[in-house]
């Protein structure tokens, strides 16, 4: 029976020395960061940038200026720039002067502060402009499920699908601009301006997408076009289609300018992807059009 | 161990004795057979094969022997009384043999060698012979064989035979071990032809008999270092997933093995990826063993007479894998006589059958299928008060057959063709707006889902084994195997949109393999082959996205790739003492899909300090992998269900893991086991998620062409360590398996090279697991505990705040500055099993009641959190309560 005890109590020993040896060495913790954010758009003047601090996870909702010493400093060309907090918005830096930016130029944002040293650099893409737009949609409205994601979980006998049912206006956009050989991205946005809840439809619409430039397609007009879908909520199948006022945004700019729309959709599950060193955020170099119209029966 | 029945000592047997100068161990029928029918014998110089065919006629017991024990002897004998035991005792008389029972209704005949040899023959001799099943005929492969007095052993191939060459013609002790199975402890004499062994199953009742286990196991020297095996009596005895006995749930108590899931997923062996693991059956591979959502495996218990488990330095005939092999083998079908079982579930209902079909040849048939939809129903006509008519569906059901017909057309062979073919379908046609009301489901919907996915693997082996002489031993092997998943969807979200695909996955495998076993001398025993291996990848997608009647976004893909891999190897069991086992190996591959030529090299030692005392084994290897499996991380239409496997490729040329093993193992304790292992693992070139976020959150993404879904993937690393301790102790009625792992696995991705390692997505720090059980009489009691380490989360340290340039919309998220920097709450299961096993109306009957998670315990699975909510705690997701489920199972 003794060497049984010994037995026994070899093991026990071995088995606590793996489990300290096991323990993981650290645990997460808050650790500062800034946020920064530009967007640096083709013939355009400088944007102004916002900078703030990320906070602690159980800190209150409201963003947290960067630190006081901090000096941001904004290079497009061979034009260097230098920026200073706004007076109005702590959050905002606005630049010093104001030269004007255009295609092919390199840009580089360098921020200095107390225990950080960000930058981020990029080239700014050729100008887009839409040409024509056209829009349609039903004359009734259609019967919809209400649907913003498909979940399934068996380990937790979750097997269930958010979903509800209501009418919409399904109201399609078509949107044309002219083709600069850009080997690049385009972010198309439809942004009706009366606040629809649209977000539960837009699973199964297009009211926005990113996609290679080179793969829209080119028409015989010798433009690129792209179509869309939103959707207009209305409380009754008889419901009439409600007038309202449509932003269609075009944005062209670089593949970390795409990883960055298409990563920050989801925030319950993820950040968007930074293309900050040393930071977080995004400076990205942009082209910009838009048009607005007034969608009425 | 032995059956310990001494024969009474009566007139009769007193007086074969004298004559014999021998004895007689009579157990078959008991010491009261004097019952029953008048049977008459009647033999005069008759010769004793056709005098013991005749007793088996007429007595319907089989005395099992081999041919060569009795050619050309004969008796004389005239018997007529009730007694099946007098009777044989007639037959044998003036023979030196001895009779031991293996069943109720067999016996085998063993010579009495001890005193003198029966046959002088010169030194340089072959001791062969085949171990086969007492009770069902089956040749036993991994048996392990020992010849204590010369100081070596050897393990059965897959037809069971073994071969010692060289050996003197004079009688030798042999000990015949297998795992289920009682020990034989024999003595034989080196004879030019080759015998036939059979071992009868472990705690066999025969006539109120209960053969013990020997009360302290010796270790031999002939374990496979890296070896799992788990016998198919103590599977029965553990509690399974959801009431299922399942080969793979009952693994995951072995040390450095756990599932990916709770009840779910893939085997993770010391830290690997579940696509890591290769399965065969029967030697063609399964690329998807997993039924019911990988609830269960397609591994069902009784239908296999061996399943061994591979880690690390699996023996060189294996390949194309870096972590483990599942290696398990169809029963061949009983030999004797025909039986059947018959089962039902919490799951699923089965069956095996098995009979001879002549003398030379056997079958066995099983099938096992879900009935959820057979209660549930799969179509559903439906009608609302308008009139108006739809058919619902709710279809859900998994099915597998397994059969194998083994012909044996003279003693030196054998040919098998084995079958498998198994499928899950899932099969809906739903309202969208689904509740817990299932009554609300029932009704016309213009809204609607269909979801028609299949997904399962078909195998067609044959097997000719041959023994070409004592020395030579040929298996070849011809297989087919196909992986088919099909994924149809039609969405119908609203009157003016839907959404339809059809996705499909084809992988074919053609492949031969030849294995020459060559017995050259006592201390070596070689194994040479070669194998080759078409792999076919066919996948297609044909999907439709109609936002509007206008406005549709087509996608047809098709891909196709075939490639083709070649490997020869070659394997030696150097036993240079009697306590030291080398194991040198190689493996050189080619694979055609980039040409890649690889060479991995095994090498492992066991030595036998003291053979009751302490055992050390260490074991090094090198490993390749030529597919590896992937998946869409965009899209919700497809993927959803299947693998895909890839074949290497210039991009993605193939992975390589190397892994270093210690170990030792104890028999100190009576009637225990202990072992403690260490080990280190590392591999690159194997695929990482390019964006480890990602997750499906679209209707259609990339593309499923190779190389735009290994575009989803970096090459990356990964390394494991880790101490296993393991403990198997057996104490009257009671079993109890313990397991303790301590270990670590990391990844990184090597795109940059500033990555660090990070934990990975299965690392788990501690595990123990402990199943036991308790038999008594009619009674099996069992239960089990599985604590671990939560799984690898990735917890936010920050929040911030970015704001959309367009609509000027501002958006909290929250940082993680690492990937898997914490870790989920511990998980911990009891589960219970209670059996009562009964006769009722000429049958066997067991039933049987399983918890599943008795304590209810929820366990936390997965963590998100919301950035936007001020409360920065995780939303947790717990895990399954308490389910109990109920089965039953008849033999007949």
């Amino acid at each position: 029976m003794r060497h049984v005890f010994r037995h026994i109590t070899v093991m026990m020993a071995i088995v606590w020395a793996s489990w300290v040896a096991g323990c993981d060495s650290s645990l997460p913790s808050y650790e500062e960061s800034l946020v920064v954010e530009a967007w640096i758009a083709t013939d355009a003047p400088l944007p102004s940038i916002r900078v703030s601090a990320a906070r602690a996870t159980r800190d209150p909702l409201v963003p947290l200026p960067a630190p006081d010493d901090l000096s941001l400093k904004l290079t497009v060309g061979d034009q260097e720039v230098q920026y200073a907090r706004s007076l109005e918005d702590p959050l905002q830096f606005q630049p010093q002067s104001f030269p004007q930016t255009s295609a092919g130029e390199r840009f580089i944002l360098e921020l200095d502060a107390p225990g950080a040293s960000l930058n981020a650099n990029g080239i700014l893409p050729p100008p887009i402009a839409a040409r024509e737009v056209s829009v349609s949609f039903p004359g009734d409205p259609i019967s919809v499920v209400l649907v913003d994601s498909l979940v399934v979980g068996l380990d937790s006998l979750n097997l269930s699908v958010s979903a509800t049912t209501g009418y919409i206006y399904p109201v399609q956009v078509s949107i044309s601009w002219e083709d600069r050989g850009y080997d690049g991205w385009i972010e198309a946005r439809l942004q009706p301006d009366a606040s629809f809840s649209s977000s539960l439809i837009d699973f199964f619409l297009l009211p926005s997408q990113v996609f290679p430039e080179d793969s829209a397609t080119l028409g015989e007009d010798g433009f690129k076009h792209w179509e869309g879908v939103y959707a207009v909520p209305v409380p009754e199948e008889d419901s009439p289609f409600p007038d309202h006022s449509l932003r269609i945004v075009l944005t062209r700019g670089d593949d970390r300018f795409a990883r960055f729309l298409t990563s920050r959709d989801a925030p319950e599950r993820r950040e968007p992807v930074s293309n900050v060193n040393g930071g977080l955020g995004f400076v990205g170099g942009i082209a910009m059009d838009s048009v607005r119209v007034i969608v009425s029966r | 161990m032995a059956i310990t029945c001494d024969i009474p000592s009566d007139g009769l047997e007193a007086g074969v004795r004298s004559i014999l100068g021998s004895f007689i161990l009579w157990a078959l029928l008991g010491a009261t057979a004097a019952v029953g029918q008048t049977i008459r014998l009647d033999f005069a110089e008759t010769p004793l094969s056709e005098a013991l065919e005749a007793y088996a006629e007429r007595t319907g017991v089989d005395v099992v022997h081999s041919p060569s024990l009795v050619a050309n002897l004969v008796t004389s004998c005239r018997y007529r009384g009730t007694s099946e035991r007098d009777a044989l005792i007639c037959i044998m008389s003036g023979h030196e043999f001895r009779v031991e029972s293996i069943s109720r209704r067999q016996a085998v005949l063993i010579p009495l060698t001890e005193e003198k040899p029966l046959l002088s023959q010169p030194e340089g001799q072959v001791l062969s012979g085949f171990v086969r099943d007492a009770e069902t005929g089956e040749s036993l492969h991994g048996a392990h064989v020992v010849l204590p007095g010369v100081g070596s052993g050897a393990v059965t191939n897959e037809a069971g035979y073994f071969a010692f060459p060289g050996m003197a013609a004079k009688p030798v002790s042999m000990v015949i071990t297998y795992l289920g199975y009682a020990r034989l402890d024999t003595t034989v004499v080196t004879r030019s032809q080759t015998g036939v062994f059979v071992l009868a199953p472990a705690a066999y009742q025969v006539s109120g008999i209960v053969v013990e286990e020997e009360s302290r196991r010796r270790a031999d020297v002939t374990i496979t270092p890296g070896l799992v095996s788990v016998s198919g009596r103590d599977l029965k005895r553990f509690p399974g997933t959801l009431g299922n006995t399942d080969v793979l749930e009952s693994l995951k108590w072995m040390p450095g093995i756990q599932r990916a899931g709770e009840a779910t997923g893939g085997l993770i062996i010391r830290g690997s990826g579940p696509d890591q693991n290769l399965y065969l059956i029967d030697g063609a591979p399964v690329y998807h063993p997993w039924h019911a959502f990988s609830l269960i495996s397609t591994f069902q218990t009784d239908t296999f007479k061996d399943v061994s488990l591979y880690r690390g330095a699996f023996p060189a005939e294996f390949g194309g894998r870096l972590s483990a092999v599942l290696d398990a083998e169809l029963r061949d079908g009983s030999r004797s006589e025909p039986s059947a079982t018959l089962g039902i579930s919490g799951l699923n209902a089965s069956f095996i059958m098995e009979s001879p079909v002549s003398q030379r040849s056997s079958f066995m048939l099983s099938g096992r299928r879900s009935y959820i939809d057979r209660l549930v129903g799969r179509r559903h006509p439906v009608e609302d008060d308008a009139g108006r008519r739809d058919t619902l569906r709710t279809g859900y059901y998994f099915y597998d057959w397994s059969a194998k017909y083994t012909f044996r057309p003279d003693a030196r062979s054998s040919v098998s063709v084995s079958w498998y073919a198994g499928r899950d379908a899932l099969d809906l046609r739903l309202p969208f707006d689904l509740s817990l009301d299932f009554s609300s489901w029932l009704r016309p919907a213009d809204l609607f889902f269909e979801v028609d996915q299949q997904w399962g693997n078909r195998i067609l082996s044959t097997r000719y084994q041959r023994l070409l002489s004592s020395r030579l031993f040929l298996t070849t092997t011809l297989y087919h195997s196909r992986y088919q998943a099909r994924e149809n969807t039609l969405i119908r979200p609203s009157q003016s949109s839907r959404v339809s695909s059809r996705y499909k996955v084809d992988l074919e495998d053609t492949g031969a393999r030849i294995v020459l076993d060559w017995y050259p001398s006592l201390s070596h025993q070689v194994r040479v082959g070669a194998e080759a291996v078409q792999h076919q990848f066919d996948s297609g997608l044909d999907a439709l996205v109609a936002y509007t009647p206008t406005l549709e976004e087509p996608v047809d893909e098709v891909s196709t790739t075939v490639a083709t891999e070649a490997a020869f190897f070659i394997q030696d069991v150097w036993t240079p003492s009697p306590t030291i086992k080398i194991l040198p190996g190689i493996r050189a591959s080619w694979f055609g899909s980039g040409s890649f030529y690889r060479l991995s090299p095994r090498f492992s030692i066991q030595w036998a300090i003291d053979p009751t005392w302490l055992i050390a084994r260490a074991a090094a290897s090198s490993q390749v992998q030529y597919l590896q499996r992937i998946r869409d991380r965009n899209a919700y239409l497809y993927d959803l269900v299947s693998s895909r496997w890839v074949p290497a490729q210039a991009e993605a040329p193939p992975s390589r893991s190397r892994q270093v093993s210690v170990g030792l193992e104890t028999h100190r304790i009576p009637r225990t086991v202990l072992r403690i292992d260490g080990f280190v693992r590392d591999g690159r070139g194997t695929l990482l998620p390019e964006d480890e976020y990602q997750s499906k959150d679209g209707l259609l993404g990339p593309g499923i062409e190779i190389a735009t879904l290994l575009g989803q993937y970096d090459r990356g690393e990964e390394r494991s360590r880790g101490i296993e301790l393991g403990i198997e102790t057996r104490r009257d009625r009671w079993l109890l398996v313990g397991s303790y792992t301590r270990m670590r696995s990391e990844n990184r991705g090597v795109a940059s090279p500033k990555a660090a390692f990070r934990p990975a997505r299965y690392d788990t720090p501690h595990a123990i697991g402990v199943v036991t059980s308790y038999e008594t009489g009619r009674w099996n009691l069992g239960g089990s505990v599985d604590w671990r380490s939560g799984y690898p989360v990735s917890v936010p340290t920050a929040r911030y705040q970015l704001v959309d340039p367009i609509s000027g919309e501002a958006t909290w998220f929250y940082h993680r500055p690492t990937l898997n920097n914490g870790r989920l709450p511990y998980y911990m299961r009891i589960d219970l099993k209670m059996a009562y096993q009964f006769q009722f109306a000429e049958a066997s009957w067991s039933t049987g009641l399983s918890i599943y998670n008795v304590l209810s315990r929820r366990n936390v699975v997965n963590q998100t959190w919301d950035p936007a909510l001020p409360n920065a705690g995780p939303d947790n997701r717990l895990g399954l309560p308490i389910l109990p489920m109920i089965d039953l199972m008849i033999d007949l």
